[in-house]
């Protein structure tokens, strides 16, 4: 094993697949819980109105699905047998915090916005455009992170040879 | 039919007509479709997976955007049989 390809650098490959999906599925979490809550707070009143004020808990679910996807991703470029230099390893776990954080930040926003906006659903019905047009807001923060992991993931297709370098 | 009678239908629509149908059906296209789209393009169309990772996030909104116009096509469909059962009680009012 050579210096630039240390044995232990796949941890760091790993615990790049590990936080995307462990950390934008906590955001999805608290996106959906908190959206929830006054989801049902509105159910009780209004039941009419549920199925669209179910916007925030789909949204928060794509969340899920953006460090679901940057995870594959990820994952999919681990093997035994390539040479796995540390360089792609940081790289890897650069685009795995990313796309984590960046899920957590907005399923955080998601839920407070969505549990406020469903609550005021239930007197004013145009607060609904704007609502969307927030959780979109919201929503597109997960999108950079998952962006830049794209972007980064990319870096590690031309490391070939480097181990023997 | 009278307002409390379209009220009613509303409400209970929302428990039988189906809604609860729809809601499954977009939880599962949302669980089973952006992966099914990284894996097919990835195996059917081409071998780059920065591709079948965007071509996923596309899946997935587009997902998002079906489910927000049911939501509002729904919500419009009530809102007309509201407004048709007011309106037959203003007529009948006036006669």
């Amino acid at each position: 094993m050579s210096e630039l390809c240390p044995p232990f650098a796949p941890f760091f490959g790993f615990a790049g697949v590990a936080s995307a999906m462990v950390f934008s599925t906590v955001g999805a979490a608290y996106g959906t819980s908190k959206a929830g809550i006054g989801i049902t707070g509105l159910g009780t009143f209004k039941p009419e109105l549920l199925m669209k004020s179910l916007i925030p808990v789909v949204m928060s679910g794509i969340i899920a699905v953006y460090g679901l996807v940057v995870s594959v991703l990820i994952a999919g470029g681990l093997s035994p047998q390539i040479e796995y230099s540390l360089y792609a390893g940081f790289i890897h776990l650069a685009a795995g915090l990313s796309c984590g954080f960046t899920g957590l930040a907005a399923g955080y926003a998601i839920g407070i916005v969505g549990d406020a906006c469903v609550r005021a659903y239930v007197y004013e019905s145009r607060i609904f455009v704007t609502m969307v047009l927030i959780l979109i807001f919201a929503e597109v923060l997960g999108l950079y992170g998952l962006i830049v992991a794209l972007i980064l993931n990319t870096r590690t297709s031309g490391l070939d040879g480097v181990c023997s370098l | 039919m009278s307002i409390q009678a379209a009220s009613a239908r509303i409400a209970e629509h929302t428990v039988i007509g189906g809604v609860l149908a729809k809601l499954a059906l977009f939880s599962l296209m949302l669980a089973l479709g952006p992966i099914s789209t990284f894996y097919g393009v990835k195996w059917y169309i081409t071998e780059d997976t920065n591709l079948a990772a965007i071509g996923a996030i596309v899946v997935a909104n587009l997902i998002l955007v079906a489910y927000i116009l049911v939501a509002i096509n729904e919500d419009k469909e009530d809102q007309r049989q509201l407004q048709q059962a007011k309106e037959k009680l203003e007529t009948r009012k006036t006669q």
